[in-house]
């Protein structure tokens, strides 16, 4: 059973035409990239995936969870990082993190601050932060708990060349012990050392779905689309 | 098991070490109520007590259940909280309970302004008619939140569902389908609410009257209150989630529509030629805080209402409506400096007098349309009389959105704490004046 599957999920807005039917599936353990040009419908495709937009057509399972049936249920499937960072800005990292913890029902503080890594700055509000900060922070939050799955909007924009190497570096291991993920970016080198397929998508269709070692065509798409 | 929501915002209260701000409302409340005393104690001289305190109460009480509609509108639905909880699994019984809490704390100041408004009816030698004006005003509040919880997620409900679909189609007007729901929803909790404390305030009147079982009438907001309370948690469970993608459904529509549209069409730009740092603040007011400009032309017809009669104490009713509806509107530069960074002014050199008085002439600008409906009907009713009026309120409106700019660029989103008081304030020396 795929941890993340989507069939020829559509979106409009009115007239406006978001995604026009992608379909995938994706295995758990699987460390997949999602690349694509600005306004290709990532970002849309993202938030149907995470319950927070529902498909004008198609299906989305997530860990044998229906999100189109049950959003609320599936959310509890998924650690989830959007493109911009939403976070209590009148937190710490730490009390952010604990605040998690007790709605998810589980995570440990530590492995938190440890995904996280602010140092002393974790008991800083978070509005003291910079971009960078509050994304690992936003990570955290997102991986504290464990989730099968890991969704991530260009989770490694903003951050400094140490901190994404770190972060890669978490994600693997989360994949290691068995978590999906799926991470949304422009940045295809980085992919090409830690994903294990590439998904492309432009105006709204899955162009192409190949393994990282095909990286190339998907690079020659990325320059002439 | 201890409330995660709760105890989250405590620790947030904690952190922010707010000022009690809420206290600047209550404190023009205390320098309004001498303002307001001929014109409360007119009400109880026209006729009995009773029903003197009856008219009082039910307004009081229907200003009350208007702003708590509104506020638990922005609380549970377009809250601030709503982007960080959306990340995660939500309790949505547990959450319902924290924002109730948090709600009644930070809309505390509501009823309590109304009691103390009311007490020139206690200084007057009339103690249980203030007792039961007050208990009038505190159950409409009580009642708005309850009621108010359950319809806006009756609102999500009803935007949602399929059977609906052509009654929404038919009420919508140019909004999207799915937005119908919710803009009507603060009206039928207005509806609801003002239908239980006109009961409490005529039970307040008959017990005044020595007709004791009058009294029980005063329960009746809290009883409907209990039961929005009671349909409150079960509706968040079945509605709390799925109203993130029903706003993401929302603001993706009206972006559709922005992009088909000529995105450049602003209200009132025209006026704003030569004057950039006009035209961004007309910009940020139409795409931001359209409600204002077209909130202003709604309340401008309920000032024509008002307006079209031939009635000589006609002039007093549109200077307290439309007064009123134009310190409301006048408040919009408050609300400009959301999403206007003061970093991104003080990086490029923009004068900040500048700035203040755009936002000025934005606040001015839509004032007039809650002014030009009601001097219309006025003039069309009653002739040459309404030149003072369309005057006066000019002045209040020239004056009301000075005071908003300048609390908007002293303390930019706290500003509206300020402008608050003063605008009401504003407001009684008015209605003292004329």
């Amino acid at each position: 059973m795929s941890s993340i599957s989507t069939e020829g999920l559509k979106k409009e807005f009115g007239k406006v035409v978001a995604v026009r039917g992608v379909t995938f599936a994706i295995e758990p353990g699987e460390f997949v990239g999602l690349v694509g040009p600005n306004g290709a419908g990532k970002s849309t495709t993202l938030k149907m995936l995470t319950g927070q937009l529902i498909p004008t057509t198609g299906s989305i399972q997530i860990d044998e969870v229906d999100v189109v049936e049950d959003p609320g249920l599936a959310r509890a499937k998924i650690g989830y990082v959007p493109e911009e960072p939403k976070l209590y800005e009148y937190l710490s990292a730490r009390e952010m993190i604990e605040f998690v913890i007790s709605v998810r029902g589980a995570g440990d503080v530590d492995f938190g601050l440890e995904v996280a890594n602010l140092g002393t700055a974790a008991d800083r509000l978070i509005r003291e932060y910079s971009q960078g900060m509050k994304r690992r922070t936003a990570l955290a939050t997102a991986m504290v708990a464990r989730p099968p799955v890991l969704i991530l909007d260009e989770a490694l924009n903003g951050l400094d060349p140490p901190s994404a190497e770190r972060v890669i570096k978490v994600l693997q291991e989360a994949c290691q012990d068995g978590a999906t993920v799926l991470l949304s970016t422009h940045v295809l080198d980085t992919l090409e050392r830690v994903a294990s397929r590439i998904i492309m998508i432009s105006q709204g269709r899955v162009l192409t779905d190949v393994p990282v070692d095909q990286l190339d065509e998907v690079r020659g798409m990325f320059e002439s689309p | 098991m201890a409330n995660p929501y709760i105890a989250v915002r405590q620790r947030i209260r904690r952190n922010q070490e707010t000022k009690p701000l809420w206290l600047l409302p209550i404190l023009a409340a205390v320098l309004m109520a001498p303002l307001l005393k001929p014109i409360l104690l007119g009400f109880l001289e026209g006729g009995s007590v009773s029903r003197g305190i009856e008219a009082i109460s039910f307004r009081l009480g229907a200003v009350v259940a208007g702003a708590m509609a509104l506020h638990t509108y922005n609380d549970l639905v377009r809250g601030p909280d709503r982007a960080v909880l959306d990340l995660h699994p939500v309790q949505p019984r547990a959450l319902l309970a924290s924002l109730a809490l948090q709600t009644m704390r930070e809309r505390l100041y509501l009823p309590i302004m109304g009691a103390v408004i009311l007490t020139p009816v206690a200084m007057a030698g009339h103690m249980h008619a203030w007792l039961g004006g007050v208990a009038v005003v505190f159950s409409a509040w009580f009642c708005a939140i309850g009621v108010g919880y359950t319809v806006h997620l009756g609102g999500v409900w009803a935007a949602m569902s399929p059977e609906l679909a052509s009654f929404m189609d038919a009420i919508r007007g140019d909004n999207p389908r799915l937005q119908a729901a919710l803009i009507y929803a603060p009206g039928v909790v207005m509806a609801v609410v003002g239908f239980a404390t006109a009961f409490a305030a005529a039970g307040v009147a008959q017990g005044l009257e020595g007709w004791t079982p009058g009294w029980v009438f005063l329960l009746s907001p809290l009883i409907v209150g209990a039961a929005g309370w009671a349909l409150a948690g079960p509706a968040s469970e079945r509605h709390y989630v799925r109203t993130t993608a029903l706003l993401a459904e929302i603001d993706g529509l009206f972006a559709g529509v922005e992009e088909e549209e000529d995105v450049h069409a602003v209200y009132l730009e025209r006026f704003a030629q030569g004057r950039p740092e006009l035209l961004r603040a007309l910009r940020q007011g139409w795409r931001s805080q359209r409600v204002w400009a077209t909130g202003a032309w709604m309340l401008g017809l309920l000032g024509a209402w008002t307006a079209w009669t031939h009635d000589a104490e006609g002039s007093a009713r549109v200077l307290i409506v439309t007064g009123a509806a134009v310190m409301l509107v006048s408040a919009v530069p408050t609300r400009l400096v959301d999403g206007d960074p003061l970093w991104l002014d003080e990086t490029l050199g923009v004068n900040l007098r500048e700035v203040m008085l755009a936002r000025m002439a934005v606040a001015l600008m839509y004032a007039q349309g809650a002014i030009l409906p009601a001097v219309l009907a006025f003039a069309i009713r009653q002739g040459p009389r309404v030149l003072p009026v369309f005057l006066g309120l000019e002045i209040v409106a020239v004056l009301a959105s000075g005071i908003a700019a300048w609390v908007a660029l002293q303390w930019r989103e706290n500003g509206v704490w300020a402008y608050g008081p003063a605008a009401m304030l504003l407001w009684a020396v008015w209605l003292v004046i004329w």
